[in-house]
């Protein structure tokens, strides 16, 4: 690893930040003495884990935050980025993780849109934008259909779309905030083709991303940041993937599989032929599939292909339309949540902050959720007993190494602990069917691998686990089965252990094995 | 951050009597001279003092009706009714069933306080299991039972003689009595200090309470916990409704010992100021349900003595809620307020009068 001095390449920098310091509320130092070179004609990657202060540099970056002290030096100009549209003048863009188009318009007055192409009379010049467009687009050998409905497109082609927005504005420096997070590989591969021949055009690109195997696949160099530090910038070929872990998380993580353990032969969820209708993404249809105890099932999938129908019917938060289920025999097609829960079943909710947490609420208050209403917490209809919520608060957050107190503020921890919160509150139960979505979504590391060991304990206590995830890696590494679904079909059953990407990556996009 | 919220009511209720001084002060009035006859109105003897605490009585029940539904995520706008339905349901239990006290207006006032709840939980079932449309039904039935209360009146309870639309007195055991026949300060305020007691009690101690609460902070939360979330929204409404029926019925059967078409300035209407102004939080709706019945009995005061007419009371009411309600105002003005403390040292004289 060498540190690379920030002036030993002025020559073809770019983009400089020199000593940028960003505070918020004066006490959490987000960035702190950011120095930092982009290169002309690179892709640079920015890793770091969530919270790391990727975000808080790029806003900076993009003129949505100023810095408290520190410079940023444009072309060997320092410049001062009042607002987006300042940093867009200033030939700076940004590709957002969730894309910033507007659905029902076309491509073509999505990308026009604020720099129309007009006549005197103001009436747009429909004919002559489309042409502008697609002859921008061909020159950096990208395809879009300038009439096409933006609705109708894929996550894919929206990034595309997107990209020539920033060509259109002049971008010469483009920053992608997690591009690949809704991607299939083979649109994360198409992506990456896509920025190699930006690269080749004389663009600068800063690539911010939390995974390893994307740097590794398309950086010419990288920069860690951890607590709002720079910690190195190196290159692919210098840095082995192990030693860049370390980097970003400041220890080492133990990846690879989990230890394999025995399966019970007892079957504790069945589901048969269930349909789910939706709202929004698509409809569950006739699945069939059964979980033992001890097993983790993965569900794979890009998202809105019938996950979170298919938890929620489990749940007994939406009703199914056809089919049954069945817990350790029983049929709970027609329970309501409560009473699936008291037979066994508990939940890990894909929105974390919106259904697993009450953010308002203090830990101890939301460690309570389930069991309000339960001794030793209720000590009678008339009473809680408070203490001994705490109490129990409290050897929640030792047992799951919570760095907060039960008295804290759920919505001001960070989001490692709130899901822990999550985890402890639904594992410590004794449940015999645990149904986790996106369990580490979102989620630093180092909590992200104890979420993971907490999970397969409780498999290896003989818990089935339903594991739905968007983290192939995560699906491949703590699995027995992974199960593919898309448009809420199930393109078929894979062992974990044999798998390849490749495979996976295809029955995500539709294809039956 | 409780104490954030409770320095930003005072603050608001600051801020807002130095815009009400200076609306009075566009209008050619002097506003100190009208916040002392508000002080005089309150303070000024203790038969003054004692017609403020009645006012505050009915304020008290419909705050803590508003505070209820509201920590339960549950907007109930359909109190003005509740109160009506619950002040007539009383009078009517009064002028037929012949009970001596205490016993008579007990079971007026549960009488009140049941058919009150089932106004408030008969909206909720029209609403059905979408629950967004809560909020335009209830406030639906404050209409009907405007319309409806009347036709009972007049239908069946019409004082012969009489040119408003009212019912006769009720019956000697079922009269809420006064503590002194010269002021309207009645036994109300036992019912007022039960009922807060208990739904402190009951939100902050019972299981059931903290479920309410949780709801009322992410309903999604609790749903996925396996809370029934619709039954729940349902009993909430039910307490709600009731609460704010009794603010009816304590004003029927101590006050007026009658029901008058008209009797509610919209009380139910305050108490969501109230319960707003209070962070929903039962005992601060004893404190501005206080303040707001002091408004009040200084609205009548006030007109006589400083010739501001009774109206300017309401655009008081109006900015507290304005500003309670918008912390981002509330924002801006914490900067302003930062700098003109450095520049001034002491923010003024107003503060005292709201103290």
């Amino acid at each position: 690893m060498t540190q690379c001095s920030q002036f030993c390449d002025e020559a073809s920098a770019v983009l400089q930040c020199i000593d940028l310091c960003k505070c918020y509320g004066g006490v959490v130092q987000a960035n702190d003495h950011i120095n930092f070179t982009l290169r002309h004609g690179e892709v640079h990657a920015f890793l770091g884990e969530n919270g790391a202060g990727k975000s808080t540099l790029m806003k900076m970056l993009y003129g949505i935050e100023q810095p408290d002290q520190g410079q940023i030096i444009l072309a060997g100009k320092p410049v001062t980025l009042k607002s987006p549209a300042d940093a867009i003048a200033h030939g700076i863009g940004m590709v957002h993780q969730e894309l910033m188009l507007i659905p029902h318009l076309t491509v073509s007055e999505n990308i026009m849109l604020g720099q129309e192409i007009k006549t005197w009379s103001g009436r747009l010049k429909r004919q002559e934008a489309n042409r502008q467009i697609q002859e921008l687009a061909a020159s950096f050998g990208l395809d879009v259909d300038p009439e096409a409905l933006v609705d109708k497109l894929t996550i894919g082609q929206r990034q595309r779309v997107e990209i020539v927005k920033l060509l259109y504005r002049k971008a010469d420096i483009l920053i992608f905030d997690e591009p690949t997070a809704l991607l299939t590989p083979q649109e994360s591969d198409a992506l990456f083709d896509v920025l190699r021949q930006l690269r080749n055009l004389g663009k600068s690109i800063v690539f911010i991303t939390h995974k390893l195997r994307e740097v590794y696949q398309i950086a010419d160099r990288m920069t860690v940041i951890r607590h709002g530090h720079i910690v190195g910038t190196t290159t692919p070929a210098e840095t082995q993937m192990g030693e860049l872990t370390q980097m970003m998380v400041g220890k080492s993580i133990s990846a690879g599989r989990r230890q394999p353990h025995p399966i019970g032969s007892e079957t504790v969820l069945q589901v048969e032929n269930l349909s789910v209708p939706a709202h929004g993404g698509a409809p569950v249809k006739d699945v069939t599939f059964s979980i033992r105890a001890g097993e983790v099932l993965g569900v794979a999938g890009i998202e809105g292909n019938g996950q979170t129908p298919l938890a929620q019917a489990l749940m007994g938060l939406c009703q199914p339309s056809r089919g049954s289920i069945y817990l350790c025999e029983k049929d709970i097609t027609r329970y309501s949540t409560k009473q699936i829960r008291d037979a066994g079943m508990g939940s890990i909710p894909d929105d974390r902050q919106g259904m697993g947490l009450i953010l308002g609420m203090r830990l101890f208050e939301n460690t309570l959720l389930n069991t309000y209403d339960e001794k030793p917490f209720a000590r009678s209809a008339l009473l809680e007993d408070w203490n001994a919520v705490r109490q129990d608060a409290r050897k929640k957050i030792s047992d799951y190494s919570i760095a907060a107190t039960e008295e804290s503020v759920v919505g001001t921890l960070s989001g490692g602990n709130q899901q822990k919160i999550v985890v402890a509150r639904e594992l410590v139960r004794g449940c015999r069917l645990l149904v986790a979505a996106q369990p580490t979504r979102g989620v630093d590391i180092a909590s992200a691998d104890y979420i993971q060991r907490r999970i397969l304990d409780a498999a290896s206590q003989g818990c089935a686990v339903l594991l739905i995830s968007s983290d192939l890696d995560e699906l491949i590494k703590i699995s027995d089965r992974i199960m593919v679904l898309f448009r809420g079909e199930i393109m078929g059953f894979v062992d974990a252990d044999a798998t390849d990407r490749e495979a996976l990556g295809r029955m995500m996009l539709g294809e039956h094995v | 951050m409780k104490k954030t919220r409770i320095r930003l009511s005072l603050f608001s209720l600051v801020l807002a009597l130095v815009l009400f001084g200076l609306t009075i002060r566009f209008t050619g009035r002097e506003p100190f001279g009208v916040y002392w006859s508000i002080l005089v109105g309150s303070f000024g003897s203790i038969k003054s003092f004692l017609n403020v605490l009645a006012y505050t009585l009915p304020l008290i029940m419909t705050g803590l009706g508003a505070a209820v539904a509201f920590q339960s995520g549950v907007f109930n706008i359909g109190g003005e009714g509740q109160v009506l339905v619950g002040g007539l349901a009383s009078v009517i239990v009064g002028l037929t069933v012949p009970l001596p006290a205490p016993w008579g207006y007990l079971l007026a006032l549960l009488a009140g306080f049941l058919a009150g709840a089932g106004w408030a939980v008969l909206p909720t079932l029209f609403a059905g299991r979408n629950l967004a449309s809560l909020s335009v039904a209830t406030i639906m039935m404050n209409s009907i039972a405007s319309l409806l209360t009347e036709y009972i009146v007049k239908t069946f309870f019409q004082r012969p003689g009489a040119s408003n639309t009212e019912t006769m007195v009720v019956n000697e055991g079922s009269i809420l009595p006064r503590f002194f026949p010269s002021t309207q300060f009645n036994y109300g305020i036992f019912v007022a200090l039960i009922c807060v007691a208990a739904v402190t009690w009951m939100l902050y101690k019972t299981p059931f309470g903290f479920s309410l609460r949780a709801m009322g902070e992410n309903a999604r939360a609790m749903q996925q916990a396996g809370l029934p979330i619709y039954r729940r929204t349902l009993v909430a409404m039910f307490i709600s409704g009731g609460l704010f029926a009794l603010g009816g019925s304590i004003q029927c059967l101590a006050v007026y010992k009658r029901f008058v078409m008209g009797f509610s300035p919209g009380y139910g209407w305050d108490g969501i100021t109230v319960a707003t102004l209070a962070m929903n939080s039962p005992v601060g709706v004893l404190l501005s349900a206080f303040l707001f019945g002091m408004l009040r009995s200084a609205s009548i005061s006030m007109s006589l003595t400083s010739q501001v007419t009774t109206e300017m009371i309401s655009v008081l009411q109006g900015l507290i809620v304005m500003l309670v309600a918008s912390p981002d105002v509330w924002n801006v003005l914490d900067h302003l307020l930062q700098w003109l403390k450095l520049r001034i040292g002491h923010p003024g004289k107003t503060k005292g009068a709201a103290e």
